[in-house]
């Protein structure tokens, strides 16, 4: 290679190796120097307790992931507080897919891991195994709602349709096959009964395992006995209507809002934070006290000011909330509800402990104030938080 | 495995009972991946021909860099437009029409938005085809200029010319196919979006949304560990997909051994 | 010569053809590029130039944000696969197609054989192999490597871009006449010079393949979800780098995409219209270069 290069013959490979580096060079460095230059003028404003430590490598750096549900919370949750509460620490959390975020909990390659349900009996049961320390704390709260595409239905004189778990569980198992049945008829307001059709109904469900599948088919399995025993609950379940051809899967919550909007007179459930960003029609369900209620702040908010006590401690098996949390009594609780579940490592670095237990002290307190709480998730009621608090204590810190 | 070999044979997909079964997949993406070969095959050629030997110069490169450019677009954004336009448009102008002539029964029937197993296959089609394409141009431009000549002093129709050439290069076009193929078996994102993620028992029929082995794997994967036996079963249909790639390329091998 | 009519007509007429289809190739194609440049290009307008440099905006807000550290993240990436994968896509394409003894081209036949097959993978699998290796890496020597790194991307991306850079690189050198082959080696010099003299014959096609290469790096996704994991924040450079998780623009698309909020999917198309013009810009200048012979 020695006599190559001294040959003179190398322009035109040089040339290309070093413009390929003169670019990346330049792009990168100008975006460092942007970045440099703004830093400190955005921290200089926000905040007045935090020293600005540039690029030091001691900086400490905490991996979290898992679920997609409360990705978005979180990542508002990560940006103001790195912005004007700790701009030491660097918090990186990524949306792998609850089921993931546990397995790579488990593998210690994450340092806090969420998932949309709690953690699975099977993980558990490794982690307990192992001995490993950890504790949870509920981060959240969200809820399913369940939209519809009823070209017919006019929800100006109508109001939003209305369903029980009974009729949602018969539709999707293909026992109500028709809009016009009478069992979703005798549910609705007496002067619209006569506008359901006589179509077919198409029960859009998500395709991919996903949190929002468990809640919904949790919250099914516990008001239908048969849905319980020939469907059972969990990311992914095998649909009774699809095998009647009056089922279809669509990836994600925006494959089934997609299918929702595309296909008339069909049905689906997706996570409330979609239904209100995408404008929706969200069907109204009948809970324990037999009113018909829409999932919103206060509805959501009832259900887990019931459920507060029965929080776990820290260390159990967090995987049967879901179910305590479904159908709860309460004028105006909304039925199905649920709050994502970060699982934290209590075995690594202090100085990670430190960051940790200092995020999610904001995130129990200062993040669930309004104006931190992104559109379509709803704050803990303050017992939970103050409870998961308590939690938190066990964390060991540096001083 | 803890069902042994029957897992290829079951199309049930039951994590609650942990049961699982990946005949559809595996057909679904045979199905998929074939069709989209065919068209493939038929496309890349000609767009490669078209810009090596009939275009003129300055159309040429602009051709040239539309075709080099869809080869780097990356698959979620194929798969945003295969939901949204592409599926619809083939619903109404193709699959629709299909079901109206009473062949149904055969191809099956397509549901919402069109996604299935047909509209996988031809945006696989598109997505190959740059890619291929790019492959056989390199071929069509470094047939030696001595070859050139010979078959421009046989006083042939620029359409033989054509023909000769491409049976010249014809070991390289079955290389670029064989690439293609294995893009469009390993495909994950833009297919997960199109092909409607269902699993059924009428899997062979191209209208109904299917599943393809790599969509499975992804659509599942995120919340498999949360599952005893679901990652092995995603492996095992990886394996299956191993073992489908072995003997496309042994053939592959084979033909090239014989020029 | 008669009959010649006939045949003029038939290659009009298949040459037609071959024009139609492919223009209905390419329509679909220019659909895409001009729909997600037409949207990527009014999402900037509104925050233009900062929305190279911010970072994620908080979702539903007024905000628009930037992409600023997936832009970094993309760029080092690439920067720190692709010379290797080129190097050894290059070197392992010299031996399989130069061999000489029957046991190197039978090595070379497996090679190639195994290259294929890898581009059949599902690129989610080699992600999670690579997690998979390094965890047992870790088990075996009882260290610590960060699984969710720079390091784990870089190597999963060179494993995954390697067998497309080497099959169109062999190809090439394949399709050199065996005229000019022979005039090479008779020149009496080293293999090496000799494959350096045959690289040169095969320029344009280098650089193609390099295009390609690159492009395969900058839109690969589902194998960089468990290896380089994604992150939102400007990476780091110290000597840490390599051992901590880096974002792409690609995993910002994914990650943007599937969220309700009008805010973070308008970023999706900006993430993927930067990606466009990212490989426009890299083709153009591979162009140019191939040319400027």
């Amino acid at each position: 290679m020695v006599r190559l290069l001294s040959s003179g013959k190398l322009s035109n490979k040089a040339i290309v190796v070093i413009l390929a580096v003169i670019i990346v060079v330049s792009v990168s460095s100008l975006m460092y120097v942007n970045i440099i230059g703004r830093t400190p003028t955005t921290t200089a404003t926000t905040t007045t307790t935090t020293t600005t430590q540039p690029t030091t490598p001691g900086r400490v750096y905490v991996v979290m992931g898992g679920a997609t549900f409360v990705n978005p919370q979180m990542q508002a949750w990560i940006k103001k507080y790195m912005e004007s509460v700790d701009a030491s620490a660097v918090i990186e959390y990524q949306s792998i897919g609850s089921g993931a975020g546990e397995a790579k909990f488990i593998d210690r390659a994450l340092d806090v891991g969420v998932s949309d349900v709690g953690i699975s009996k099977v993980g558990y049961e490794k982690l307990v195994n192992s001995s490993r320390k950890f504790i949870q704390i509920p981060l959240i709260a969200g809820a399913v709602a369940i939209t519809y595409n009823l070209p017919e239905w006019n929800e100006g004189v109508c109001g939003p349709l209305r369903l029980t778990g009974e009729v949602v569980a018969d539709i999707y198992l293909g026992k109500i096959t028709y809009w016009n049945d009478d069992r979703i008829k005798s549910l609705q307001v007496e002067r619209c009964r006569d506008l359901l059709p006589r179509k077919e109904i198409v029960g859009v469900h998500r395709s991919d395992g996903s949190g929002t599948t468990a809640l919904f088919t949790t919250f099914l399995s516990k008001i239908s006995r048969e849905w319980f025993e020939k469907v059972g609950y969990g990311y992914t379940v095998d649909w009774p209507r699809d095998k009647l051809g009056l089922g279809e899967g669509g990836k994600g919550n925006e494959g089934v809002t997609a299918k929702v909007k595309a296909t008339p007179y069909s049905i689906g459930y997706v996570e409330v934070a979609y239904a209100i960003q995408q404008n929706l029609p969200v069907a109204t369900i009948r809970n324990k006290d037999g009113n018909f209620v829409i999932p919103n702040v206060t509805t959501i908010a009832a259900t887990l000011e019931r459920a507060a006590p029965e929080l776990p401690p820290p260390e159990a098996f967090w995987g049967d909330l879901p179910w305590s949390y479904m159908y709860r009594e309460g004028v105006n609780s909304y039925p199905i509800v649920g709050t994502p579940v970060a699982i934290i490592d209590l075995e690594t670095s202090i100085e990670k402990l430190d960051v940790i237990k200092k995020f999610f002290r904001w995130v129990l307190t200062e993040g669930q104030k309004p104006e931190n709480v992104v559109e379509g998730f709803i704050p803990l009621p303050k017992a939970m938080a103050e409870k998961a608090l308590q939690y938190l204590e066990k964390i060991p810190s540096k001083g | 495995m803890r069902d042994g070999f029957s897992i290829v044979l079951k199309t049930s997909w039951n994590p609650v009972k942990e049961d699982y079964g990946i005949l559809p997949a595996i057909v679904g993406t045979i199905i998929s991946a074939s069709i989209a070969l065919a068209l493939a095959l038929v496309l890349s050629v000609s767009t490669s021909v078209l810009i090596v030997e009939v275009l003129p110069r300055r159309l040429r490169s602009l051709a040239e860099v539309l075709v080099d450019l869809a080869a780097a677009i990356p698959s979620v954004i194929y798969g945003l437009w295969g939901l949204y336009i592409l599926s619809p448009f083939l619903k109404e102008f193709v699959m629709d029409r299909v079901v109206e002539l009473g062949l149904g029964g055969i191809f099956g029937y397509p549901r919402g938005l069109g996604t299935s197993i047909f509209s996988a296959s031809i945006l696989l089609s598109i997505m190959i085809t740059p890619f291929a394409a790019s492959i056989i141009r390199v071929g069509l431009r470094s047939i030696p200029i001595h070859i050139k000549e010979v078959l421009a002093s046989l006083a042939l129709t620029k359409w033989e010319v054509i023909v000769m050439e491409l049976k010249y290069i014809r070991r390289t076009i079955f290389t670029a196919l064989a690439v293609a193929y294995g893009r469009a078996v390993g495909e994950t994102a833009a297919v997960a979006m199109v092909v409607g993620n269902t699993l059924t028992t009428d899997f062979f029929k191209v209208f109904s949304p299917g599943y393809t082995i790599s969509s499975l794997i992804a659509d599942q994967y995120p919340n498999a560990e949360a599952y005893t036996y679901m990652v092995s079963a995603l492996f095992t249909a990886g394996l299956f997909l191993f073992m489908l790639s072995l003997v496309i390329n042994v053939l592959v091998m084979i033909y090239g051994e014989k020029r | 010569m008669r009959g010649l009519g006939i045949r003029k007509l038939k290659s009009y007429l298949m040459i037609s053809l071959i024009t139609t289809v492919s223009v209905l190739a390419l329509i679909p194609i220019f659909h895409l590029i001009t729909s997600v440049t037409l949207k990527g290009v009014e999402v900037i307008s509104r925050n233009f130039p900062n929305i190279f440099f911010d970072v994620r905006p908080i979702p539903g807000s007024k905000e628009v944000g930037g992409i600023g550290p997936y832009i970094v993240g993309t760029l080092i990436i690439t920067s720190l696969s692709i010379p290797i994968t080129l190097t050894i896509s290059v070197l392992a394409s010299l031996y399989s197609s130069e061999a000489l003894s029957r046991f190197e081209r039978s090595i070379g036949k497996y090679t190639r054989l195994f290259t294929h097959m890898l581009i059949e993978f599902p690129t989610i699998i080699i992600g999670l192999t690579v997690y998979g290796l390094l965890t047992s890496i870790n088990n075996l020597f009882n260290i610590n490597i960060p699984r969710f790194s720079l390091l784990a991307g870089t190597l999963a991306l060179i494993i995954i871009v390697t067998p497309y850079v080497y099959s169109q690189v062999e190809d090439a050198l394949k399709s050199i006449p065996s005229h000019v082959r022979e005039a090479v080696y008779s020149l009496g010099v080293t293999r090496v010079k000799a494959a350096y003299i045959l690289l040169r014959y095969i320029k344009p096609a280098l650089y193609a393949s390099i295009t390609i290469g690159v492009f395969r790096t900058i839109s690969e996704t589902a194998a960089l979800l468990f290896t380089a994991f994604g992150s939102d924040h400007y990476p780091i450079l110290d000597s840490q780098i390599l051992f901590r998780p880096i974002g792409t623009l690609t995993l910002a698309i994914y990650n943007f995409a599937l969220s309700p909020y009008e805010n973070w999917i308008d970023l999706s198309w900006v993430a993927a219209f930067t990606l466009l013009v990212m490989s426009t810009t890299l083709f153009v200048i591979s162009k140019v270069l191939s040319r400027g012979r």
